[in-house]
C-alpha cells in the first residue's frame, strides 16, 4: 500500500527569527507566542487539512534557523514535497537568506519540489525593508507560491498551507497517473510437489 | 495471460488490486487453482476486500474468470490455520465459507493485521446497509449469503471488539482516514438532518392497452383498505408494464402509445392531488416498459443526478420481450434506485425469473457525472418494482379461488414463489416486503373489479410487487380493484423514505473538529523526549585519552519512544572523534536513559585536528522515531599534543606544546626558535640511549597501557617520565609518534623514487637521491633515527635484533607509504613492493 498517499512531508526554511516556528504553531495550534525559544533541532508536527477532493496530511518540520545548523536542513529538505521559504518583510538580510535557500534547493533539492514563499511578520508592515512588489516578483520567476503572512495575527497562514496542499494534490494525481499497478503474483502452491505449475488461464 | 491484467480486468477503475496471490481452494466442487486478490476501493482504501476468482473451464472473452466470492475484511471474518493453508469463516458460523491451501503465510499475515486494524474502529456490524463497503455490492451476486443477512450479523455481534483508539503508527495513514469516517458517520446527526419524503410507488400491467380510465385511486393509494387518498406526496413513482402490444412484428415499442400514457398520467396525478403541482423529473422506456418520476414543484432542486440503465431480457427468440428500466438519483444526499421489471411469464419459469433478476442486478449500471460507475446495489435505497410474474406453486385453481374468497391470503402465500425463491435461493434476499393483505393482482376478466380469469390454466397471483431495500417505512400496499381496463390490478405503495439531507457550512465545521482531534489525539500521542543538554563543551581533552561526557534522556511523552542517532555521511558532519552509545534504544513513558558521548581522538583525528581548527566541533541528530529531532552540539577544548603534528612546526616549540594557549600550526609561524630535532623525540631516545641497547624484546613487547598514556601526557606537559617508565612502552610510543607525523619523515614518492634507483643503480645513487631532494629538516631528523637504531644493530648479540627486522618495522611509520596508499592520497605510477621499501630501509642501517 503507497503509505504517502495521505501524508506530506513540508519544511520550513529560512534565516534565525523570522517566525517559521510561529507559522506553524499558528496553523497547527491556533496560538502565537512573541517570545518562543530559538529550535534547536527540526520540531515535527502534523495537521490535516480538508480540501474538496479530500484531504492532505502535513508533516511539518521546523528546522533550526541559526547558521551553524544550516547544513542539516538538507536532512529535511531531501524528502519533502514542499519548502516554505521564510523570510521576515522587515529585514532585508534575512530576504537575501531566503534567496540563497532558493539557491540551495535548486542546487541540492529534490525535483518537482514545491516551493512556497512566505514573507512573515506582516503586522510590522510599516517597518518594511522588503517591498512585496519585489518578492512577488522574485516568486514569479521561480514558480513559487507567495504569501504575506503574520502568525501573529493569522494573516495568510491558512492560505499558504492550503495553497501548497492544492498544488501538492495536483502534482500527486499527475504522479499516480504516471505509476500504476505494480503488483507481483505469488504463487505457494506451485512450489508443492504435484501440484501442476504455473497453470495460467488463457495461456 | 498476465494474471494481474485478467483480474484487473474483472475489477473497476475505482478498485485497486492490492495483492494477488494463486491459491488452491475447494469452493464448491473440487480443489482448483484460483486467483485469491486482495482489493481496495480508491476512495476509501482502508475498505478491503477478499476476492476469489476461478478460471473457467471454457475461456470466455469476458478474460476467463469467475468470480466466486467476494467478502469484506471486517471483524467478522474468522481466519483458522490449518497444517497446509487457511480456513474462511464469517463469524461464529460453524461452516466454512471457504479454504483455500497456501504457503503464504505473509499474504495471511497481512489480511489479519488488517482485521484487527479495522476491529479498532468498525462500530456497525456488516451487512447489506451498511456504511462500509458499500462499494463491494457492485459484485452483490458474489457475496455469500450469511454475509448479506443483516439478522444474522447484528444478532452475532454483540462481543464487539472496539477500542477505537488510534495509535502513533496509525497518523497519516488509511487507519486515521478510517477513524476519521467513522468520527464522521457518530456525528452525522450534527450536519445532516433527516427529509422525510414521502414517495408513492406504483406497478401496474396494462395488458397492451392504452389509457382509458381514471386513476386517482391508484395515484392516491386508495382501496377499500385504505379509503382516505394519500395526501401530497413528495414524489410518485410509476411503473407500467405491457403499455403497449409486444409482437414478433412490433419489438421496438410504440411511441405513440407512450406518449399517450404520459400525458394521461401526467395530468391525472395533477388532478389528483389538487393545489400540488407536479413535474416530471425522469422517464425511460424500453418496449413495453414505462417508468415516470413525477415530484413536487418546490422538490425538484433536491432530485439530481437522475440516471437510467435499461436491461433487456432476451427470452424465447423475442428481443426485448422482458426486461427492466433501472432509474437511479439522488434524493438530498441519500442515494435512490428503482427498478421497474417485467420478469418471464408462467408457473414453470420461477428459475428463469430467478436468472434475470440476477441478471438485471449485474447489468443495470450507472454512470454518475464524476464518471464514477455505479450498479443498483450501490444506494441507500432500493426499490425493485413490476410484474416480477412469480406465481403460486402446488395449489388447484378451485383451491386458490377458494382460499381468495375466504381471504386467507397468508396461507396462500406460503405457496407464493417470490417467496419461496427469497427465503430458499437468496433471490432479493435482503428486500423487505410489506403484508399482502389484498387479492393476488392477476388475472382478472377486463372490466371487472374481482372476477379472476383462470382459462388458458392461468391461477390467480400476486405477479406485481413492490419490494424496498434500506431504511424506508412503508406506509400502504395495496391493489386498485376498481381500474378494470386489464387483466392485471395496479399495485400501490406509499413510503416515507428518509433522505438525509447535509447542511455543507455544518459539515465543513464538523469535519474541521474531527481533524482538530485527530491532529490533537497525534500531538499528544507523539513521543515527547527531554535532553539534559544540547550544548555539551568537553574540555581536557588528550591524544589517545578516551572522555565520557554523559547526557540524560528522559521520555516525557505517554507513549514508548525510540530514538537513534541519524548518520548523515554524506552531509559530512559526521565526526570520527565522537561515538553516541547507544546509537539507538527504546525508552517507556517516563524512563530515563544514559547516552554517553565518547571522545577519543586518535592517531588520525588528531592529524586532522591540526589541519581543522573547526574539526574539534560537532553536531549530530538525534532522531526520535514519529517526532522531532534532536540537534546535540557538542564542542571539545582539546590540549595541544606532539602527536599528529609536523617535525617542522614541532622543531619551533621550546615550550611543552600542552601548555600552548593557541593552535600549534598559529605559534610555530610566529616563532623564532629553531632546534635540529624536537624535544619529544630527542626525550624519548635519550630515555631508551640511557637503558642500553641489549636488552631483548625492546620493539616488539606491548608495553603497558596505562605507562604508555602518561609517557604520551609527560611528552606534551614537558613532566619527567614517570619513574617505572620502561623501555618497551617507550619504544612503543616512538613508533606512535612517527606514525602520528602530520608528514611522514620520507614522502611515498621519494621513496618509490629511491627504491627505483636502488634497484637499478645503486645504493649511494639512492642515497643520494634522497639527500638531495628531501628537505633537510627531514632528513637530520630521518638520519637522527637510523643512527639511533644503528646501536641496536651493534649489539645484536644481545638483543638479536636485525637490520632487516627493524626496517621492517620502521619502513611504515617513517613513511606512511600504505596507510597514504590505501587512503589513495599517493597513487604511485610504478608500484614498489613492501620488500623494496623493506631493503632501502635496511640499506641505511647496515651502511
Amino acid at each position: 500500500m503507497d503509505d504517502n498517499s495521505a501524508q506530506a512531508k513540508v519544511v520550513l526554511l529560512g534565516e534565525a527569527g523570522v517566525g517559521k516556528s510561529s507559522i506553524v504553531l499558528r496553523f497547527v495550534a491556533d496560538t502565537y507566542h512573541s517570545d518562543i525559544e530559538p529550535t534547536i533541532g527540526a520540531s515535527f508536527l502534523s495537521k490535516i487539512v480538508n480540501l474538496s477532493e479530500g484531504t492532505i496530511k502535513f508533516g511539518i518540520w521546523d528546522t533550526a534557523g541559526q547558521e551553524r545548523y544550516h547544513s542539516l536542513a538538507r536532512m529535511y529538505y531531501a524528502e519533502a514535497v514542499a519548502a516554505i521559504l521564510v523570510y521576515d518583510i522587515t529585514n532585508r538580510k534575512s530576504y537575501e537568506a531566503m534567496k540563497n535557500w532558493h539557491k540551495e534547493l535548486v542546487e541540492q533539492g529534490p525535483k518537482n519540489l514545491i516551493v512556497a514563499i512566505a514573507g512573515n511578520k506582516e503586522d510590522l508592515v510599516e517597518k518594511e525593508q522588503v517591498e512585496m512588489e519585489e518578492a512577488k516578483s522574485f516568486a514569479e520567476s521561480i514558480g513559487a507560491i507567495y504569501k504575506k503572512t503574520s502568525a501573529k495575527t493569522r494573516y495568510g497562514i491558512e492560505q499558504l498551507f492550503k495553497e501548497i496542499a492544492i498544488k501538492i494534490k495536483d502534482n500527486r494525481s499527475i504522479v499516480t497517473r504516471e505509476k500504476r499497478g505494480s503488483i507481483r503474483v505469488t504463487s505457494a502452491v506451485s512450489q508443492q510437489p504435484g501440484v501442476a505449475k504455473e497453470k495460467k488461464c488463457c495461456s | 495471460m498476465n494474471p494481474v491484467k485478467t483480474v484487473q480486468n474483472k475489477l473497476r477503475n475505482s478498485e485497486n488490486l492490492l495483492k494477488l496471490e494463486i491459491v488452491t481452494t475447494q469452493y464448491k466442487g473440487n480443489p482448483k487453482e484460483c486467483f485469491f486478490a486482495l482489493v481496495s476501493n480508491k476512495s476509501c482504501p482502508y475498505e478491503q476486500a477478499i476476492f476469489l476468482f476461478r478460471p473457467r473451464k471454457i475461456f470466455s472473452l469476458s478474460g476467463g474468470l469467475e468470480l466466486l466470492i467476494v467478502l469484506p475484511l471486517t471483524k467478522e471474518i474468522q481466519i483458522i490455520q490449518k497444517s497446509d493453508g487457511f480456513l474462511f469463516r464469517w463469524l461464529t458460523y460453524d461452516t466454512t465459507l471457504w479454504n483455500i491451501t497456501t504457503n503464504n503465510k505473509k499474504l495471511i499475515n497481512t489480511l489479519i493485521k488488517h482485521i484487527e486494524e479495522v476491529s479498532r474502529y468498525q462500530r456497525e456490524p456488516f451487512h447489506a446497509l451498511s456504511n462500509s463497503h458499500k462499494w463491494m455490492w457492485y459484485y452483490e451476486s458474489a457475496i455469500p449469503i450469511q454475509v448479506r443477512s443483516i439478522e444474522y450479523n447484528t444478532e452475532n455481534n454483540s462481543t464487539q471488539k472496539i477500542s477505537n483508539v488510534l495509535l502513533p503508527e496509525h497518523y497519516g495513514k488509511d487507519m486515521m482516514n478510517a477513524y476519521i469516517k467513522d468520527q464522521l458517520k457518530i456525528r452525522e446527526t450534527e450536519y445532516t438532518e433527516i427529509r422525510d419524503i414521502k414517495m408513492i410507488i406504483g406497478t401496474w400491467n396494462t395488458a397492451g392497452k392504452g389509457p382509458s380510465e381514471d386513476l386517482f385511486l391508484w395515484f392516491c393509494c386508495q382501496n377499500d383498505v385504505y379509503l382516505e387518498p394519500e395526501q401530497s406526496p413528495d414524489m410518485i413513482v410509476i411503473c407500467l408494464q405491457e403499455m403497449c402490444e409486444l409482437s414478433p412484428k412490433n419489438i421496438v415499442g410504440d411511441d405513440v402509445r407512450m406518449r399517450n400514457w404520459m400525458s394521461h398520467i401526467c395530468n391525472q396525478i395533477n388532478d389528483s392531488f389538487p393545489g400540488n403541482q407536479y413535474t416530471i423529473v425522469g422517464d425511460e422506456h424500453l418496449m413495453g416498459l414505462l417508468t415516470m418520476i413525477f415530484v413536487k414543484f418546490s422538490m425538484r432542486d433536491y432530485i439530481n443526478e437522475i440516471k437510467t440503465s435499461c436491461v433487456k431480457l432476451g427470452f424465447k427468440g423475442y428481443v426485448g420481450n422482458k426486461g427492466a428500466i433501472c432509474m437511479r438519483f439522488d434524493l438530498f444526499e441519500s442515494s435512490v434506485c428503482i427498478i421497474n421489471c417485467h420478469l418471464a411469464a408462467h408457473k414453470n419459469q420461477a428459475k428463469l425469473r430467478n436468472e434475470q433478476i440476477k441478471t438485471i442486478s449485474k447489468e443495470g449500471k450507472f454512470v454518475l457525472s464524476s464518471k464514477e460507475f455505479r450498479n443498483v446495489y450501490e444506494h441507500d435505497f432500493i426499490f425493485w418494482a413490476g410484474d416480477l410474474n412469480y406465481r403460486l406453486n402446488n395449489l388447484s385453481t378451485d383451491s386458490i379461488i377458494n382460499k381468495i374468497n375466504a381471504k386467507h391470503f397468508s396461507e396462500l402465500l406460503e405457496y407464493d414463489q417470490l417467496n419461496i425463491e427469497k427465503r430458499e435461493n437468496d433471490i432479493l434476499a435482503e428486500f423487505h416486503e410489506g403484508k399482502i393483505d389484498f387479492m393476488p393482482s392477476f388475472k382478472y376478466r377486463i372490466g371487472t373489479t374481482n372476477q379472476f380469469n383462470t382459462s388458458n390454466k392461468r391461477d390467480p397471483a400476486w405477479c406485481d410487487r413492490i419490494l424496498w431495500r434500506g431504511e424506508a417505512f412503508l406506509m400502504r400496499y395495496g391493489i386498485c380493484n376498481y381500474i378494470i381496463q386489464s387483466d392485471h390490478k395496479p399495485v400501490f405503495s406509499s413510503f416515507m423514505v428518509p433522505a438525509k439531507h447535509t447542511d455543507p457550512l455544518l459539515f465543513e465545521q464538523v469535519k474541521s473538529e474531527v481533524y482538530k482531534t485527530v491532529d490533537d489525539m497525534h500531538h499528544e500521542s507523539m513521543p515527547k523526549l527531554k535532553i539534559s543538554e544540547n550544548f555539551v563543551e568537553i574540555t581536557g581533552v588528550r591524544y589517545k585519552t578516551l572522555l565520557t561526557k554523559v547526557l540524560t534522556l528522559e521520555n516525557v511523552g505517554a507513549n514508548i519512544l525510540k530514538f537513534e542517532v541519524k548518520h548523515n555521511r554524506d552531509l559530512g558532519l559526521h565526526k570520527s572523534w565522537l561515538a553516541v552509545e547507544p546509537e539507538e534504544g527504546t525508552l517507556i513513558s517516563r524512563q530515563i536513559k544514559e547516552l554517553k558521548l565518547n571522545v577519543y581522538f586518535g592517531k588520525n583525528q588528531a592529524r586532522k585536528l591540526n589541519k581543522n581548527p573547526e574539526y574539534t566541533n560537532c553536531i549530530f541528530v538525534l532522531g526520535v522515531k514519529g517526532g522531532s529531532d534532536f540537534f546535540i552540539e557538542i564542542q571539545c577544548k582539546i590540549n595541544g599534543s606532539c602527536f599528529g603534528a609536523s617535525i617542522q612546526n614541532l622543531i619551533k616549540i621550546p615550550q611543552p606544546i600542552a601548555s600552548l594557549s593557541e593552535k600549534l600550526s598559529t605559534f610555530a609561524d610566529k616563532s623564532t626558535a629553531a632546534m635540529e630535532i624536537p624535544k619529544e623525540l630527542a626525550r624519548m631516545v635519550d630515555f631508551l640511549k640511557s637503558k642500553g641497547y641489549r636488552e631483548k624484546g625492546i620493539f616488539q613487547e606491548a608495553g603497558d597501557t596505562e605507562i604508555k598514556k602518561d609517557i604520551r601526557w609527560a611528552l606534551d606537559t614537558g613532566d619527567p617520565f614517570r619513574e617505572d617508565a620502561d623501555i618497551f612502552s617507550m619504544s612503543n610510543i616512538l613508533l606512535e609518534f612517527l606514525d602520528c607525523l602530520e608528514q611522514p619523515l620520507l614522502l611515498p614518492d621519494l621513496v618509490s623514487e629511491a627504491c627505483q634507483i636502488f634497484q637499478t643503480n645503486s645504493f649511494p645513487a639512492a642515497r643520494n637521491y634522497l639527500v638531495n631532494n628531501l628537505d633537510q629538516i627531514s632528513m637530520k631528523n630521518f638520519l637522527y633515527i637510523i643512527d639511533f637504531l644503528k646501536n641496536y644493530i651493534d649489539n645484536s648479540l644481545y638483543n638479536g635484533l636485525t637490520a632487516v627486522f627493524l626496517a621492517k618495522l620502521f619502513t611504515e611509520p617513517i613513511t606512511h607509504f600504505m596507510e597514504m596508499e590505501n587512503a589513495g592520497e599517493y597513487n604511485p605510477s610504478v608500484k614498489i613492493l613492501p620488500t623494496q621499501r623493506n631493503q632501502l630501509l635496511s640499506m641505511f642501517l647496515y651502511s
